[in-house]
């Protein structure tokens, strides 16, 4: 076999080269030739490749012009679908709140035109039977305490009808008293104010303490921060800017600038800032303001939650404080006495 | 037949390309078509035939485009050659080898249009856009490229030892 049958069996070019390495060859000097060629020669054949590609690119740029308008249309569908399912959804939850209000409107007004029905002409009202009004009373410092001999004594006595547990407010001209920081406190009215025990001492609107023990002239009051101090109190939260009562507790002091809230559900729902009021029985009852929560802690398995309350009246010493005294409304005494004396008569 | 089957996919990739690539493109950048089916050309052809093929889109895309002429004719041809070479070594039904095909060429293809088109003035964009066009543009071509490849690769044989 010669030289040139040997290279025509192996298809090779040379004992360098191979026929795919001088195909590469050859494409890329072509490649060069074409790239150096005048431009007249590559414009002409460029120009009749477009023309070429035209009937194809005119169908396919309105296939592609149907297919992006037919995806359009229907994302727009689409989100009108949407739109619609979410606006009948909307249009059902309003029917739904229409009929809830109606059907509360007429609770509402049935409730209402019941309880605003007018007693029968004949029927004789009663006035309350207890009544309450305040009573002014000076909370004594240490050195007058010391004076008195350790009998706290108030200024408003028995001339002024208070009695044991009266209410304590302090007047609105009061002043903080910054040394009257005395471990008990003392005001100046007693039994001869008709104070009784138990009676909550206020500042404002806002609790002091109770009237722990009451004598003579005077009453010591218990302060919501001084140990064995208890009181039923309501947590309330703002909700949906309104405030509701989320739960009872109970208020105990333990000497601590921060009294504790015990017997609290550990399903209220409770957090840190909720005020804290006296319990009331009912809608009439007004309540009193302590302060708020300023830790809340509910550990995993307990029932109850762990609250701490900063009193309102915690750094403050008044100096004068109202007593809410309440007692017998006095034309109700001269009604069962009137009533008493008719009938002896008969 | 095999010639036919060759002028209607570079006539369609050219119709692809100047026609499906501007919509379908991102942020300035747009797959390549014909890189797409250089790919698919270069797992049915062998012993030449690939890089003939190559050299075939590589003039399509040289005419389509408005670049100097020649210029894709050598990238597709280095390309085919490398496609062609890789056909022959690696088993193209598994994913990775049809992944470093695809994008290995859409990458050679992209860079080396894009540096011709820097090069020549047709482009000025700074050294850090242009990477980041490259990058993207091979990409994106290799989104498209890599299932057509695997629908293609499904048909093949296993890998054949060595070239010729």
């Amino acid at each position: 076999m010669t030289m040139f049958d040997r290279r025509r069996a192996t298809g090779s070019l040379g004992p360098r080269f191979s026929r795919r390495q001088g195909t590469i060859a050859a494409l890329l000097i072509l490649a060069a030739a074409l790239a150096l060629a005048p431009h007249g020669v590559t414009d002409a054949a460029r120009h009749a490749w477009l023309r070429l590609l035209q009937p194809a690119q005119t169908l396919a740029q309105s296939a592609i012009d149907a297919t992006t308008g037919f995806a359009r249309d229907w994302q727009s569908a689409a989100a009108s679908r949407e739109e619609l399912a979410l606006a009948q959804a909307r249009a059902k939850e309003w029917r739904e709140e229409s009929e809830r209000l109606k059907r509360a409107l007429l609770f509402s007004e049935t409730s209402s035109a019941a309880a605003n029905q007018p007693i029968d002409s004949g029927a004789v009202e009663l006035p309350p039977l207890e009544s309450s009004d305040l009573v002014i009373a000076h909370v004594l410092g240490r050195t007058a305490q010391s004076a008195l001999g350790g009998q706290p004594i108030l200024g408003a006595g028995s001339a002024a009808r208070l009695k044991s547990g009266a209410h304590v407010l302090q007047s609105g001209d009061s002043n903080v008293d910054s040394a009257g920081d005395s471990k008990v406190a003392t005001i100046d009215a007693g039994r001869d104010a008709h104070l009784e025990t138990d009676r909550l001492a206020i500042v404002g609107r806002a609790v002091w303490g109770k009237l722990a023990s009451v004598g003579p002239m005077t009453s010591i009051v218990r302060r919501a921060t001084d140990p064995g101090y208890r009181d039923l109190i309501e947590i309330v939260r703002v909700e949906h800017g309104r405030p509701v009562v989320s739960s009872r507790g109970v208020l105990v002091g333990s000497g601590a600038s921060q009294c504790r809230i015990e017997m609290v559900d550990a399903t209220a729902a409770v957090s840190v800032g909720d005020e804290v009021y006296t319990a009331a029985d009912n809608d009439a009852d007004v309540r009193l303001y302590y302060g708020k929560i300023s830790r809340a802690e509910l550990a995993a398995g307990q029932s109850h939650w762990r609250l701490w309350l900063q009193p309102a009246l915690a750094d403050r010493a008044p100096q004068k404080v109202a007593v809410l005294r309440i007692g017998l409304n006095p034309e109700r005494v001269v009604a069962a006495q009137a009533a008493s004396a008719d009938g002896e008569r008969r | 037949m095999a010639a036919i089957a060759l002028l209607l996919s570079v006539y369609v990739a050219a119709v692809l390309q100047t026609t499906l690539a501007p919509a379908m493109e991102w942020r300035g950048v747009a797959p390549s078509f014909f890189v797409v089916v250089a790919l698919v050309w270069s797992v049915r052809r062998t012993s030449g035939g690939a890089i003939l093929g190559a050299a075939a889109i590589g003039l399509a895309a040289d005419l389509t485009s408005s670049g100097v002429v020649g210029v894709n004719i050598a990238l597709f041809v280095i390309a085919g050659a490398a496609l062609e070479a890789a056909n022959a070594r690696l088993d193209i039904r598994h994913g990775p080898a049809q992944l470093a095909m695809v994008a290995g060429a859409a990458l050679f293809v992209t860079a080396g249009q894009c540096l011709v088109a820097a090069a020549t003035g047709e482009v000025a964009l700074d050294a850090p856009t242009l990477i980041v066009r490259i990058a993207l543009s091979a990409a994106y071509t290799t989104l498209i490229g890599w299932p057509a490849l695997a629908a293609m690769a499904r048909f093949a044989k296993p890998a054949r030892a060595a070239l010729v």
